[in-house]
């Protein structure tokens, strides 16, 4: 989650609705990401809750919106985002609608909300009832795992969630069987090498876009970000493309990046048949200026270059017009990738070659 | 007609009982193979772990070679193991969540097959029919059996020559009322200890069956109006209330002739509170005054029949007498609480 860093400016509320040992887990696993938590328990719970480095607040009674012991507690901390740790049967509405009614009514301040689940502590969920998937994954609904694999997001609309899914798919009556395996990272990267481990003193390269750059409906190792990886083992490469992503999305998702971790190579896939937009592009090109990162930049469906002239030297396109990463059978989106990093390679390594942005200019 | 067929099972001891009692029980000519000429997909949803025993099964290609399948292991979500009961809800709830986005993406019906429940013979077809009429959902009751004793006896008394269990309905019902479980015992009108959360009530007719009234039914197929998303509660809750807002979108399965489903479960599964004291109405009303939106209260005016023989009069006035308590249990829920409360305090110092 972007949002989440740790000079993040305001308080932290773990609300505890569960088990001592899931709020705990909750607190745990943020406490690497965020500072200022404070973990609200109802005051039956609250001795057991150690508050070695975050303060522990407790209210009395049930959540509900009249509970004014909950209320002031919460208007005390004044928080800027609310964590409702879920570790029993149910989500249970009382809790949202009380917080909702509460901020609704100015009687709290507005509050991101989010969701801690019990069986997974690690990941928390931003709570909005009124997401929608996108419409695009309509057409992939019985054989794709895309619409699984995303959760909303209150900036970009969705983003990727941790997961580790496979899919498998048989056809008609036994035939045409195939399957295919997906891994998202905390960060809500696709999987590029089998441990995912990110090497502190390697230079980062970073890859942006829609489905095509996701690499929906093909595994893991298949996806040309996995082998851009494998070629150049000593830097760190990160594949934040998502299902659907528009162009704007995948902008304001290098915006966020780069507010967490400074690549050194951003590449921005996008259609340039759906979503070109000028202004998107040299907002990605101002914002890699500013970073000091160089931008390349993709049409994923084969357009040719329109875009050079403003994009200098990194302006890229798909290697053959004919080939679409995006559309045909499994076994052509393979082959389509795999041409896409072969062309990619000569370009990334060109400009590792080049001298950097930033002593280019100090002359 | 597009139906999702979709089953949420992980764990050893579940993955068993499905692959090997409940799939053979579905295999069956007036079951799966009813989908024939439907654009039907079968869809389980599990860990990768035992997404391996399941392609390995042998009723699960049988499965394969009636309609398409997709296997979708969400391996985050059952990174540790040995949950707790509730916390295998919640998971359970997610994988529900997942095939339900997908269903409505792909417009299709639901048909939710619970990894522990068993059919009769003709349920999936008339399943069908009943979706064909333009009902939207199909609710039962899915009475809970005792799995230790209850498998055994269920696969000798039906296991045909190729492994398939067809079970006709009056059969499977006269086996499982020798296999109740403590839960649905605890749900007799006249047990001597009742369960505290009576989302069922049970009138015994005899030793052929009984007339039962649920404030929550199974629902065993949803065809949403409203394309919402699953987002509080388990699938058979809120959610419902969403997808089929009408009482007239559903029907109610009253008799076990029709379809009928037993759930298996351990016999030690928590039975939850029981009462100290028999069944009072009072009580019974506070339950409904807490408990189920305007869809449960409706499911609670059918009287559904389970039985394992030719129904007669007795089963008629058994029908009426249920009636009478849920009437009257209906008009108290709409009293103030501080009154049924008064009351039921009258009532306890009377004894």
């Amino acid at each position: 989650m972007g949002r989440l860093s740790k000079d993040y400016p305001a308080k932290f509320v773990i609300l505890g609705t569960a088990r001592k040992d899931f709020v705990l887990k909750a607190i745990n696993s943020l406490k690497s990401r965020v500072t200022n938590i404070v973990a609200v328990v109802n005051n039956e719970r609250k001795s057991p809750f150690p508050g070695l480095d975050y303060d522990v607040k407790s209210f009395a009674g049930h959540i509900t919106k009249f509970n004014i012991s909950l209320l002031a507690t919460l208007r005390q901390i004044k928080p800027g985002v609310i964590v409702v740790v879920i570790g029993d049967q149910f989500i249970h509405k009382n809790v949202f609608e009380t917080l909702k009614f509460w901020m609704r009514w100015r009687l709290l301040n507005k509050s991101e909300l989010y969701v801690s689940y019990s069986f997974d502590p690690d990941f928390i969920e931003y709570w909005d009832e009124t997401f929608e998937l996108p419409a695009s994954t309509r057409a992939f609904a019985d054989k794709d795992l895309s619409l699984l694999i995303i959760t909303p997001h209150p900036r970009l609309g969705w983003i990727n969630r941790p997961a580790d899914l496979t899919v498998k798919v048989t056809r008609k009556k036994g035939a045409e069987q195939y399957q295919w395996r997906c891994r998202i990272d905390r960060a809500g990267a696709r999987f590029t090498s089998e441990d995912q481990n990110y090497v502190a003193d390697r230079p980062l390269l970073s890859v942006f876009g829609p489905s095509e750059v996701f690499g929906v409906a093909l595994n893991d190792d298949e996806v040309f970000s996995w082998i851009l990886q494998e070629k150049f083992s000593s830097w760190n490469v990160r594949n934040y493309g998502a299902p659907d992503y528009s162009l704007h999305q995948s902008c304001l998702a290098l915006e966020e990046r780069f507010g967490a971790e400074k690549p050194k190579i951003v590449i921005l896939g996008f259609s340039a048949r759906r979503d070109f937009s000028e202004d998107e592009l040299l907002k990605a090109k101002t914002l890699c200026e500013e970073h000091d990162a160089e931008l390349i930049v993709i049409s994923m469906d084969g357009k040719p270059a329109v875009y050079s002239e403003f994009l200098n030297e990194n302006g890229f396109t798909w290697p053959s017009a004919s080939i679409d990463p995006g559309k045909g059978a499994a076994e052509e989106k393979v082959m389509a990738h795999k041409a896409l990093a072969e062309a990619l390679e000569e370009t990334i390594k060109s400009i590792i070659a080049r001298e950097p942005r930033s002593k280019k200019s100090d002359q | 007609m597009k139906i999702h067929l979709i089953s949420a099972v992980w764990g050893d001891q579940y993955t068993d009982l499905f692959l090997n009692v409940c799939l053979p029980n579905q295999l069956t000519p007036g079951n799966l193979r009813a989908f024939g000429e439907t654009d039907a997909v079968y869809k389980i949803y599990t860990s990768s772990k035992d997404a391996e025993t399941i392609l390995d099964n042998r009723f699960y290609k049988e499965v394969e070679s009636l309609m398409p399948t997709q296997v979708v292991a969400l391996d985050h979500l059952f990174r540790s193991s040995g949950h707790s009961t509730p916390i295998s809800i919640l998971l359970m709830t997610q994988c529900h969540k997942a095939a339900i986005d997908s269903a409505n993406m792909a417009n299709a019906i639901l048909v939710f097959l619970p990894p522990d429940q068993v059919y009769s013979e003709g349920a999936f077809a008339r399943l069908i029919e009943i979706a064909s009429s333009g009902k939207r959902a199909v609710t039962l009751s899915g009475v809970r059996l005792s799995k230790e004793t209850f498998v055994p006896a269920f696969k000798e008394k039906f296991t045909d020559e190729n492994g398939h269990m067809p079970s006709p309905s009056r059969d499977l019902v006269e086996l499982a009322l020798g296999h109740l479980h403590p839960i649905t015992a605890s749900m007799y009108i006249d047990a001597k200890s009742p369960n505290g959360a009576p989302t069922h009530l049970y009138w015994k007719v005899g030793a052929e069956g009984f007339v039962a009234r649920c404030l929550h039914l199974h629902p065993l197929l949803l065809n949403p109006v409203s394309k919402s998303r699953l987002i509080y509660g388990n699938f058979d809750t809120d959610y419902f209330q969403k997808a089929a807002p009408l009482p007239s979108d559903y029907y109610i399965v009253t008799d076990s002739d029709d379809i009928t489903a037993f759930e298996m479960s351990p016999v030690d599964k928590s039975v939850g509170f029981i009462g100290a004291s028999k069944f009072n109405i009072i009580g019974y009303a506070r339950f409904l005054k807490r408990n189920g939106h305007h869809i449960h209260k409706y499911f609670l005016t059918e009287a559904i029949r389970i039985h394992s023989t030719q129904t007669d009069d007795n089963w008629e006035a058994i029908d009426a007498e249920s009636s009478n308590i849920i009437q009257a249990a209906l008009a108290l829920a709409k009293l103030p609480d501080s009154i049924l409360r008064l009351w039921a305090f009258l009532l306890e110092k009377m004894r």
